[in-house]
């Protein structure tokens, strides 16, 4: 008993005096809030247990929660404390992820959750209702404790329009490191104020008209809606007249959600929902290998058969479409896989280069044939405040960044009756995972880039890379894929697409290391660690599925 | 006879030759690359713009990775490379990289991690 006393007491202390600072965050404005309000959290830390702790660098992860709140803006105060106005700043942000701790340790233990991190036992996870934030500040002095580093600016979203029953927890501190880096001391950080309970917020009886977007993707904020009262449309074709201004319009949160608050009951709206290619430039990567296959299976049935019906849903006959002559037919196929190969093609296939081809319409009815396949009319009424809305984008016949019609009649009538092997391949099919190993390495003066798999049965391949083209030249592109194989490849500034493809389906690549990049060094290189980065790294089998390959 | 006045000379030569202090071997790694445990990796700095040293200090020679991660620990870049024994002196070139926070990862050419060290490329 005595040896167990001891020995806990060895612990408390041990623990107590582990901690060298702590790291709070809270709001600074006065208590009593409601929705649309606007709260600023200030973040700084705390000297502890008299360590004089003098940090010169400091570095943390955050969370919050997008559903309750809506990001504004961040000032750093660090720079104004009259101790660090040359302190170096970072404020990075991630949208839809989520930071799983290590369980052995405490949540509040956030240097040892740091460390965690760093060994891969705690991790980011995808979670469309958080959004990270990482601080980094840096000084050739210490960073002084107690003033505020980074003032960040949220707006208190409506909580009604969620599944979460209260304020409590609207952020979380995830971890966080500091140091001296003169001397080479790391400081222990624990967390004070682990998450920002706003307590109770007023919420209006009238939460305003929630419009929604129901899109696979992790885009988005990306995503923008533009809104005309009825009396601003055209009457014969029910579409906005050209030289009629939106009422409202503006980007969707990063749920793909907005509250408007000035809209009429009773009144009915135009509702146009639309994609730009954002700073993430994700436009790009819409249009895969896998779509172009399946284009190219649909032409192939349609050419075969006079007349097809392959597609899964009829919708796909909108978004294959994309040379404006009413069929979907080998030329769309051949616009496609110019995409593919890198090369700016006809203005209706979605890309960064061209923008993004939009159909949107109420969900319930999305591309279900007749009047109402794209229905973009509201009309808000006493407890009708809700519409959610589908969106896809033309060449994406995938769905992999475009809403996937949940109504059965949506469905092509001949595809729900029978089964050919074509409407087989053109069916909607789980994501399969795969590894593959691509890697660069200095070799005889020049940068290899080698790609290996060991996935067998892939009929399509697809990769972009980018390179940095101050310091390489791209000399050439090896192709190790099968004598049978049709390869392509294009090189646009500093950006490589390139790969294989039997539309047909009747070759697959081979395995081992099927592509091989050779670069020359414009620079002498000591070696080659982010020369080259991967984008699209994509496969497709000869049954339609795609292939996620992951890089190990 | 001869060969002994040579050999008495050469002895008063180096005898009367000021010592010189042994300092142990001497390190090409600067001050704020060096890594105290035998294996690791340590950055220059954590803020990088063009490109960042980086010091990889191995347990062996052999083929090791060096890889770079995104917050969902996605790899979006990887080297492969021969090494030495102790510290290499090398570099993450890091204009392609957007601007964000990344996670540079040393491991052994199977896989298994030797250390991580996180960066903001700005």
């Amino acid at each position: 008993m005595k040896k167990l006393l001891t020995l806990l007491f060895i612990f408390f202390v041990g623990n107590i005096f582990a901690q060298d600072m702590k790291l709070d965050h809270s709001y600074i404005d006065p208590a009593g809030f409601v929705v649309g309000d606007t709260i600023t959290v200030k973040f700084n830390t705390v000297d502890w247990n008299s360590s004089n702790s003098a940090p010169t660098l400091v570095q943390y992860d955050f969370q919050w929660n997008n559903k309750l709140l809506q990001f504004i803006d961040y000032t750093w105060s660090v720079k104004t404390n009259g101790t660090n106005s040359t302190a170096q700043t970072a404020w990075n942000t991630w949208t839809g992820y989520k930071f799983s701790t290590y369980s052995s340790y405490d949540v509040r233990e956030l240097t040892h959750q740091y460390d965690a991190w760093v060994a891969g036992n705690a991790s980011y996870s995808d979670d469309a209702d958080w959004s990270v934030g990482r601080i980094t500040i840096q000084d050739a002095v210490a960073i002084e404790h107690g003033d505020a580093h980074i003032l960040v600016r949220f707006s208190i979203k409506n909580i009604n329009s969620t599944n979460y029953t209260d304020y409590s927890e609207t952020t979380k501190l995830n971890w966080a490191r500091a140091e001296d880096n003169s001397t080479g001391t790391v400081y222990d950080v624990d967390g004070m104020t682990m998450s920002v309970n706003l307590g109770n917020v007023s919420v209006p009886t009238d939460g305003g008209v929630t419009i929604k977007v129901d899109v696979p993707h992790s885009n988005k904020s990306d995503m923008g809606y533009s809104i005309y009262h009825s009396t601003q449309l055209d009457e014969e074709y029910g579409y906005p007249k050209p030289d009629e201004l939106p009422q409202f319009s503006g980007n969707f949160d990063a749920n793909g959600e907005v509250v408007l608050n000035d809209l009429y009951l009773d009144e009915s709206y135009f509702v146009g929902i639309y994609a730009n290619k954002g700073t993430d430039q994700w436009l790009d990567e819409v249009i895969t290998v896998t779509d172009v296959y399946k284009i190219f299976q649909y032409s192939l049935d349609t050419d075969i058969n006079g007349g097809g019906g392959s597609w899964e849903y009829d919708i796909q006959n909108v978004l294959g479409e994309v040379t404006n002559d009413g069929v979907v037919d080998f030329d769309d196929s051949y616009e496609l896989m110019a995409h593919i190969n890198g090369i700016t093609t006809s203005n209706n296939v979605t890309s960064d280069a061209n923008g993004a081809f939009n159909l949107s319409g109420i969900l319930g009815t999305f591309g279900v044939p007749g009047p109402n396949f794209l229905d973009n009319m509201i009309k808000p009424e006493a407890g009708v405040s809700v519409f959610t809305f589908g969106h896809g984008l033309r060449g994406d016949l995938d769905f992999s960044h475009s809403t996937e019609p949940t109504a059965d009649d949506a469905k092509n009538a001949v595809n729900v009756a029978a089964k050919t092997s074509t409407q087989r391949i053109l069916m909607s099919k789980a994501v399969e995972q795969a590894n593959l190993d691509i890697s660069s390495r200095l070799e005889g003066g020049k940068v290899l880039v080698d790609i290996s798999t060991t996935k067998a049965g892939m009929v399509g391949v697809q990769f972009n890379i980018s390179f940095d083209d101050t310091m390489l030249e791209l000399d050439d592109i090896i192709y190790d894929t099968g004598n049978e194989m049709t390869n392509f490849g294009n090189v646009k500034g500093n950006k490589v697409s390139f790969g294989s493809l039997d539309y047909t389906g009747g070759v697959s690549v081979k395995t081992g290391t099927p592509y091989k990049l050779i670069f020359t060094p414009k620079q002498q290189l000591t070696n080659t660690a982010g020369l080259v980065t991967f984008k699209i790294t994509e496969g497709v089998k000869q049954d339609g599925t795609k292939v996620k390959l992951n890089i190990q | 006879m001869k060969n002994l006045k040579y050999a008495l000379l050469l002895l008063l030569m180096f005898g009367c030759t000021k010592d010189i202090d042994f300092v142990g071997p001497m390190s090409l790694v600067p001050e704020n690359l060096k890594i105290e445990e035998p294996v690791g990796l340590k950055l220059e700095s954590i803020f990088t713009t063009n490109q960042v040293s980086i010091n990889v200090k191995l347990p062996q020679d052999g083929t090791y990775r060096l890889k770079i991660r995104n917050i969902d620990n996605t790899l979006i870049s990887q080297e492969r490379l021969s090494a030495k024994e102790g510290d290499n002196l090398l570099s993450i070139y890091t204009k392609n990289l957007d601007k964000s926070s990344f996670t540079v990862e040393l491991t052994t050419d199977n896989h298994t991690v030797l250390g991580r060290a996180v960066f903001v490329n700005q």
